[in-house]
Order: C-alpha cells, then sequence, then structure tokens
C-alpha cells in the first residue's frame, strides 16, 4: 500500500489502509471490516474525497487502484470494458487508441478512477452532447459490504432483465458498495471538432444565446459560460475584446460531428452572438480547450506550480490553480447547483450579487445545457472575517437552488462552514426510500458511513 | 370481492369508476402477452390523491395491486396476479406541463406516447422513445418497461429521457424523484423505478426530456443476399463513425410474410433487407446518405433504396411498422422473443437461433433492432395442438440461454414480467438476485405491489408474496 496511505476525509484519516489487488481479496477485506463493524471510506484517486459530509466512523480507507483490470476495447460494439481502478486517462486513451471516444469528461483525468467516477456520476461540460454518467454506463459489477460479488447490467446498449441495478450504483457515492469493474459505451470520433469561444457583455446576453442554440437543431457538444476570470483556465489565445481582467464572462459552444455541419454550427452562433469577437478552435485545439475545462471541477487540492497562467500544456490540475491563483490563494469553498436549465443563470446573478458586497471572490462555470452551475468562492487570507459571509452565502443559494426544484451541493470547503452543514442540503421525501435500501444493502453502516445525502 | 372494501373503494373513486362483475373484469385479465389471470377488482383512478387514498385503503386490507396502462406489454407485467386489484390509469391522461426554455413536459402516466409528441410538435418538438405500441401504449407503461424502440441506437431508451417521477409508494406516499433537472444528489431512485415493471409503486406523472424535430430525416433500405451481409453492414456503419438512428433488419421469410400482407415493395428473393434512417442538421448529410450507401455497397448490397420523400419514407417504415401483424396473420399463435447480443454477435445468433428453429419444428421469423443487438425472433405456433405451445415456450428459453452465452440479455425492451421468470438465472447469480429483491423491499417491503412479477421465486421473496403468484397464473390459463 502506498499512495493513499496520506489520503484524508475532511481532516480525518484512517488507521488503516488497504489496497486490494483483486476483488476476492477487496471482498474479504469488506466481510471483516462488516464483521468488526468498521466504518470504511473508499478512494479512488482521491480527487473528490471532499464532497460529502465527515464519515461517522473511519476506521478503514480502501482504495481501488489495485483494481485495474485491463481495459477490453470492443471498438466494433462500442463498450470499454474497464476495472474500477484505472485512471480516466489510461482508459480514454485505450478507447482512442481503437478510434473510438470514451464520453467521459471528469476533472483531474491523471488520477480520478473510472471507478470513482461511476460512484460520484461526476461528468463535465461535454456533458451536454455525451450524456450523463448513468446513461454511458452499460453494465458494472460491485463487492457489497458483505463482502459479496453481484454483476449488473453488461455490454448491450439494451437491457430490461430485473431492476436497473447500474443505475441504482453510479453516483451511489459508495454507500451501497464498492464497484470494481464498469461497461461504458463508447463514441465513435467525430470527424470534425470545433470550439466557440464568444465574450460576452453580461450573463443576460449569455442567457439569450445559449437558449437561442438550445432552441435549435445544432445539439452543441458543449456549452458552458465561465466567469471572466477563470478564462485562464482554457489556456487560448482568446479574443482582443476580452483581453483584459475586466471582461465579461465567456461562453464556449463545442460540436462535434460532420465538417459541414461544424461549418454550419459555427455560422449560427456567430450570427447570433453579433459576429465579431469570437475565437475559434478546431480539431485537437477545440478538444485540449475542453479538456481544460474540466479543471474547474476539480476538487481543491492544491499543486503547487511556479508557471504563469495559460503557460504549459500539462495538466488540468496545473491549470485550475493557476487560475486559481489569480484570484488570492486563501481556502476555498467549492458549490454545485443542480436546477433547471433556464434557471442557471438567475442563480449565478444572484451567486455574483451576493458575494460582491462582502468581498468574497467568486468564479463559475454555468452548464448551459446540463443546469449545472459549479461555483468556486475564496474566503480571502482572512477567513476568520469571512466565514459568516460564505455560511450565508451558501445558505441564501442553497434556497434559491430548492426554490427552482433544484439542489446545491458543497463540493470543497465544507470546513469553512458551521459545524453540521450538510454538504448535500436536504434530502426530501425519497430519502426515506434510499435508507430503506441502504439498511439492505449494509445494514451495519459500514460503507461510508454518514457521508451521503440524509446522512446515508 | 369482499364488499366492504368495494364500498370504501367506490367511496373514492366513485361508483362508476370501480369494476367488479366478473364480465368486465375479464376485460382486464390479459395483456398482449396473452395469459389470463382474473383481477378482484378494476379501479379507475383519475389524480394522484386517489392513487393514495385507495392505495392506502388496499394496504390496510393487505390486498395487492397491480397499475396498468393500457395493457400492451408483452411480458405479463399487467396480469393481476395472487387476486390483486387492478389500478388502471388510462384516465389520468393529461399534458400537464409543457416547458421549452427547460426541455421537458411533464405529462400524467395515461397519455398515449404518440401523443406527447403531438402535443410537442407546435413547438418543433418531440418525445424520442417510439416504441412500436407507441399509438397505443401508455407513457407510464413505457417508463414501467423501460420501453425502446427502432430509434434508440441514436437516442436511446425511455430511461434516458424520463427526468422526474411524481411516485405513490406502496405505502401509499407521495414522494418526487428527479425533477426537471434530473441531476440530483442521492441514490437514483427514477434510475431504478424505471423498467421495474410497476413493482415498486405507481408513476402518476413523469417529467420527460424532449427534444427539437431533427431539421433533416433520411430513410434508406439496404437489400442483401443474406443476414450475415446485412450484419457485416451494421458493424461497417458503425466502424465508420456514423450513429444512424435506425438500423432495423428483417429476415427472408419476415419479408415475405410484410409482403404477403402489406406489399411494400421489399424484394422477396432478398435474404435480409436493413431499414436505415439517419437524422440531423442538413448539412453534409447528402455526404452521409451517400457514404452510408456506399459502404452497403462495399459489403455486397444487392440494391440501395434512398427515399426520395415523404411518401417513400413512409413506405419503406410501413413494412417495418406492420411486421407483427404481418406475422400474426400466418398462425394461430407466436411466441416473439427479445434478447439482446452485443452487436457484432447478431449474424452468429440468428443462425443458432435458425438452428434450434428446425430442431423444434417451428418456423421462426425474425426482424432485428440491430444497432442495439437487439433481435425479436417469432416462431409460429398453433396453441389449440398439445404440446405445441411447451416447444414454443422449450425453444424459447433456449435461444435465450443462447443470447446469455453470447454475451448478452435474456430482454432487452419487453421486460420479464412473468413470461420470463425462469429466464432470470441464465443472467443473474442468486447475489444477483438478492440485491434486486433488497430493492423490491425497501419500496415495497409488503409485497403488495404487482407480486409475482421481475424477480423469481426464493432469492428471499418478502412475505412469499411473490409464492403463490406463478401459480396464479397458471391455473387461469387452462
Amino acid at each position: 500500500m502506498s499512495s493513499g496511505a496520506a489520503l484524508s476525509i475532511h481532516g480525518m484519516t484512517a488507521p488503516a489502509t488497504v489496497q486490494p489487488g483483486s476483488v476476492r481479496e477487496l471482498g474479504e477485506a469488506l466481510a471483516r471490516a462488516s464483521a468488526e463493524r468498521l466504518g470504511v471510506c473508499i478512494a479512488g484517486g482521491g480527487t473528490k474525497l471532499a464532497w460529502g459530509n465527515p464519515p461517522e466512523r473511519f476506521d478503514l480507507l480502501v482504495c481501488t487502484q489495485g483494481l485495474d483490470s485491463p481495459c477490453v476495447v470492443d471498438a466494433d460494439d462500442l463498450t470499454m470494458t474497464v476495472g474500477a481502478g484505472v485512471t480516466v486517462a489510461e482508459a480514454r486513451t485505450r478507447a482512442r487508441a481503437e478510434g473510438r471516444v470514451l464520453p467521459l469528461d471528469a476533472g483531474e483525468r491523471e488520477r480520478a478512477t473510472v471507478g470513482g467516477v461511476a460512484a460520484t456520476g461526476d461528468q463535465g461540460a461535454r456533458g451536454a452532447g455525451y450524456g450523463r454518467v448513468r446513461d454511458l454506463t452499460l453494465g458494472l459489477k460491485a463487492v457489497l459490504a458483505d463482502g459479496t460479488e453481484v454483476s449488473f447490467g453488461g455490454r448491450t446498449m439494451k437491457n430490461v432483465a430485473g431492476y436497473d441495478m447500474t443505475k441504482l450504483f453510479v453516483g451511489s457515492f459508495g454507500t451501497l458498495g464498492v464497484i470494481t469493474e464498469i461497461t461504458f459505451r463508447l463514441l465513435p470520433r467525430a470527424d470534425a471538432e470545433g470550439l466557440l469561444l464568444v465574450p460576452l457583455a453580461s450573463l443576460e446576453e449569455g442567457k439569450t444565446l445559449a437558449a437561442k442554440i438550445l432552441d435549435s437543431n445544432l445539439q452543441p457538444l458543449a456549452l458552458e459560460v465561465i466567469s471572466p476570470c477563470s478564462t485562464a483556465l482554457v489556456g487560448a489565445d482568446l479574443p482582443s475584446r476580452h483581453a483584459d481582467a475586466d471582461g465579461g464572462p465567456l461562453l464556449l459552444a463545442g460540436f462535434a460531428g460532420h465538417p459541414a455541419a461544424l461549418d454550419r454550427f459555427v455560422a449560427d452562433v456567430s450570427r447570433w452572438s453579433g459576429g465579431d469577437g469570437a475565437g475559434f478552435l478546431e480539431g485537437e485545439d477545440a478538444e485540449a480547450a475542453m479538456d481544460a475545462l474540466a479543471g474547474f471541477s476539480a476538487a481543491a487540492q492544491p499543486v503547487d506550480t511556479d508557471e504563469a497562467p495559460g503557460g504549459g500544456s500539462s495538466g488540468t490540475t496545473r491549470r485550475s490553480e493557476d487560475w486559481v491563483s489569480c484570484r488570492g490563494d486563501g481556502p476555498r469553498l467549492k458549490a454545485r447547483a443542480m436546477v433547471p436549465i433556464s434557471e442557471v443563470w438567475a442563480l449565478a446573478r444572484m451567486a455574483e450579487s451576493l458575494a460582491g458586497p462582502t468581498g468574497l471572490p467568486l468564479e463559475y462555470r454555468i452548464g448551459a445545457a446540463r443546469g449545472i452551475l459549479d461555483l468556486w468562492v475564496g474566503s480571502g487570507p482572512d477567513s476568520e472575517e469571512h466565514a459568516g459571509s460564505l455560511t450565508t452565502w451558501a445558505t441564501a443559494l442553497r434556497s434559491a437552488a430548492a426554490a427552482t426544484g433544484g439542489r446545491l451541493s458543497v463540493t470543497s470547503g465544507l470546513e469553512l462552514l458551521p459545524e453540521g452543514f450538510d454538504a448535500w442540503g436536504e434530502a426530501g421525501a425519497s430519502s426515506r426510500i434510499m435508507k430503506a435500501i441502504k439498511e439492505r444493502f449494509d445494514p451495519g453502516r459500514t460503507l461510508n458511513p454518514g457521508r451521503f445525502v440524509g446522512g446515508l | 370481492m369482499d364488499d366492504a372494501l368495494l364500498k370504501e373503494l367506490r367511496g373514492i373513486v366513485g361508483r362508476d369508476n370501480v369494476l367488479a362483475g366478473t364480465v368486465d373484469l375479464q376485460t382486464y385479465e390479459y395483456d398482449a402477452w396473452g395469459e389470463r389471470s382474473l383481477p378482484r377488482a378494476v379501479v379507475f383512478l383519475r389524480s394522484t390523491a386517489e392513487a393514495v387514498s385507495v392505495v392506502k385503503t388496499l394496504g390496510s386490507g393487505g390486498v395487492p395491486f397491480v397499475p396498468r396502462g393500457f395493457g400492451t406489454g408483452v411480458s405479463g407485467g399487467a396480469l393481476a396476479l395472487s387476486g390483486a386489484v387492478v389500478l388502471e390509469l388510462c384516465r389520468m391522461n393529461k399534458i400537464l406541463e409543457v416547458d421549452v426554455p427547460n426541455l421537458c413536459v411533464v405529462v400524467q402516466p395515461g397519455v398515449f406516447n404518440w401523443d406527447v409528441s403531438l402535443a410537442l410538435a407546435p413547438y418543433g418538438y418531440y418525445y424520442a422513445p417510439d416504441p412500436a405500441s407507441l399509438k397505443a401504449s401508455s407513457i407510464g407503461g413505457n417508463i414501467a418497461e423501460n420501453a425502446g424502440g427502432p430509434h434508440c441506437f441514436k437516442y436511446g431508451v425511455t430511461t434516458n429521457h424520463v427526468l422526474g417521477l411524481e411516485l405513490v409508494l406502496p405505502d401509499g406516499e407521495i414522494v418526487w424523484v428527479g425533477g426537471k433537472n434530473a441531476e440530483c444528489p442521492g441514490l437514483d431512485l427514477t434510475g431504478v423505478f424505471v423498467g421495474s415493471e410497476g413493482t415498486l409503486g405507481i408513476a402518476t406523472a413523469a417529467i420527460l426530456r424532449i427534444l427539437k424535430r431533427p431539421e433533416t430525416i433520411r430513410t434508406m433500405l439496404g437489400v442483401f443476399a443474406s443476414v450475415e451481409d446485412a450484419g457485416g453492414v451494421v458493424s461497417a456503419i458503425v466502424a465508420a463513425g456514423l450513429i444512424p438512428a435506425t438500423l432495423e433488419l428483417m429476415d427472408r421469410r419476415t419479408i415475405g410474410a410484410v409482403e404477403d400482407a402489406l406489399a411494400c415493395g421489399y424484394p422477396r428473393d432478398a435474404g435480409a433487407v436493413l431499414l436505415i434512417e439517419v437524422d440531423g442538421l442538413k448539412d453534409g448529410m447528402d455526404e452521409t446518405v451517400e457514404q452510408i450507401a456506399a459502404i452497403c455497397r462495399e459489403n455486397g448490397a444487392l440494391e440501395v433504396r434512398v427515399a426520395k420523400d415523404e411518401a417513400e419514407r413512409a413506405n419503406l417504415w410501413r413494412g417495418r411498422q406492420g411486421t407483427f401483424p404481418s406475422i400474426t396473420r400466418l398462425s394461430p399463435n407466436y411466441m416473439s422473443l427479445d434478447g439482446t447480443v452485443p452487436r457484432t454477435m447478431l449474424p452468429e445468433t440468428l443462425r443458432r437461433v435458425e438452428a434450434v428453429a428446425e430442431s423444434y419444428g417451428l418456423p421462426v421469423y425474425s426482424v432485428l433492432h440491430a444497432g442495439d443487438g437487439n433481435l425479436h425472433p417469432c416462431f409460429l405456433y398453433d396453441g389449440t395442438k398439445p404440446g405445441e405451445k411447451e416447444k414454443a415456450e422449450a425453444a424459447s428459453m433456449e435461444v435465450l440461454r443462447i443470447c446469455a452465452e453470447l454475451g448478452g440479455t435474456v430482454s432487452g425492451e419487453h421486460g420479464i414480467g412473468v413470461e420470463k421468470l425462469e429466464a432470470m438465472p441464465l443472467v443473474f447469480s442468486e447475489n444477483d438476485l438478492r440485491a434486486q429483491r433488497f430493492v423490491k423491499d425497501a419500496f415495497d417491503p409488503c409485497g403488495l405491489c404487482n407480486p409475482g412479477k421481475v424477480l423469481p421465486d426464493g432469492a428471499g421473496a418478502p412475505h412469499g408474496a411473490a409464492g403463490g403468484a406463478r401459480a396464479g397464473a397458471r391455473v387461469s390459463d387452462v
């Protein structure tokens, strides 16, 4: 056992760590942990350990990186079966080598594992075109808390045999079992790919343009708006209007498909956006920029870097840190709101107007086609002073999201908020069923106890 | 039925909305699978509030119930076993809200699938899942069965289009799962409810994703000497990086049956036809169509017909849409299977299906959603002749075993219901079934909601509810 040893969850570390090298070893470890009534947390690459509430008990950390059965790519059937411990970057490379696309758009791909992505359902900007992780997962294998092995779904696009347990496990945050192997749907590589960068005068302008695109036949691969300072993330030559730091937000509209369809996409979106000032990236440049966008969802695991913003071509981690450094380096709170798509704009404006007067530095990424708003708030060097404002900010936004039928989760920096502030918010009436499911799968509350929605 | 209970039910929904006479009940004793089991009563629900009251009333008497739409399911999912009361949802048939800015529509469960798209047409949108029964089946039923259809290859099945649900749980409590943004932290209860065949509760409202109508749709028919050739083309199209909306394959016998019934101009001497549809932006579409036609020709197509106008397109589809009615004419009964295999295994699967048919002496007609690897071989038989039905059942089981063996599954879109309970162990271990039972038990600890479906006996059946169910089906079958 090596890399997992230092992993902590909300400042807590486990007295013991295990990295099973096989599904059988994992089963034995979980069976023993259940028998001894231990609290077990699970980590893949450890990129999303800041999600969720602190565990009720944390006696053992299970690292899944040893569950690295090689990727089996079936290029003709458009499927990939891969061990949960394999990184997203590795799995993507393997699909690419066969001329296919693994449609997972997770942040920190070099560390994040496919198992972690499946367990959290974390999807990035290209989810607009690719779909959600649950829609891309055809089947999976898992080990339950008592050590028994289960297998659901399969390698086919259609499957209605029995309950859709694959959906139940995707996004279940390790509370029902440890995912050991996953079969994903692959996509063919598109003939052409492009990304339009449209500088916006205001969020209102973004809302109008996004609505126009979404009400058209264009079907964007990605449709995001990022706050002015976070444009460093994209690492591209930005349009001149946008060069100064006081520029407005930036809309990114990605497309993949037939070259003639891409031309049409570019022409239509440019026309609707008033034409001038838009930047355009094509092919691998477009892909790289969309990859960089995923840096926004990277967890706050600071990595030191001396490189200048936008410089270097390496990892998204570095880029995201570059970006953060432009807004001071105090502790950061990260939140993700999920609301009906037309509501993201009002929520983003509210996040801004609430942060402004209290001096909280704020950056955002709006998933205009996904109804997802990612927010980063810096607390400044004097975090004591800002703690109260942060709490007010998060509470008000959470109520606003709830008023639209949506939710707001804190995905990092929970410790900046008062003790007991729930990372997920109100669980709602359906929480009763979730608890009933949890009781049956994991009666001893062995797996990730207390970390998920409703204290699951 | 117990008079007091009947009175109570009538008190909730009104006298006219409860059926209890034998003749009335016989209308509801079967679905499109064909086996029979007389329900204890039929209650027509008109609102979520009525659903709550009725479910609570039945629960307090320990009476099982079955939610039902229009009974078009083909695996017996709507059959009332164990003396269940049928809760008929066809009168909850309103489209509650069309929300274009949020790309969704909110509907009641009794709305016809087709009517959702009709209501969306003025806005330029539609609802993508299109089971063959779309004009006769309800959204509630589509959700229960996770219905598919010929356009799934590109657009996915029902579960990919359900964003949220209002559920009346088996104890009568109302909960919402998902929402206008399906992304919602917590266990994906929407995901597990869709396809649960009415065994976890009643969906009384659904939020569905809507899609813009494609700008262009192009339809073509590839004619091949053999199923192998057609199957090869399916793989070649995918290998070329194309995702057509539709890839439907029909074998020689099915072509003959369709021509006899509908005369839509499919070549009778062909070994297989492949119906291909592409949709999307008009830009580049001509090239894409030409590319697909070229792939067909390079892979042995005898002929490629591209529909020039809407009339020609409708004609090409007419044959596919009329497949099952055409087969129905040929024999008193047929058994339609729904196995699914990885796409590349289709030619081998079909070869083995032919061998099974031959060994049992049963004619087989095959139509396939080739893009999805979902095949529907139909075994013809005469149920009035002793032993024929058993023969068809045995042949069917063998085919499902073949699908499982080749890395596929026993049902792609029709559901397990009662029909395929025995096939479940082909694809699930005891542990897998036990985990599914956990879900059933969590939603429905008393086992009152559509007993006897999806999960085979054993595997820790709650309160033995599922135990008597199977027998019920068989007895009423006589």
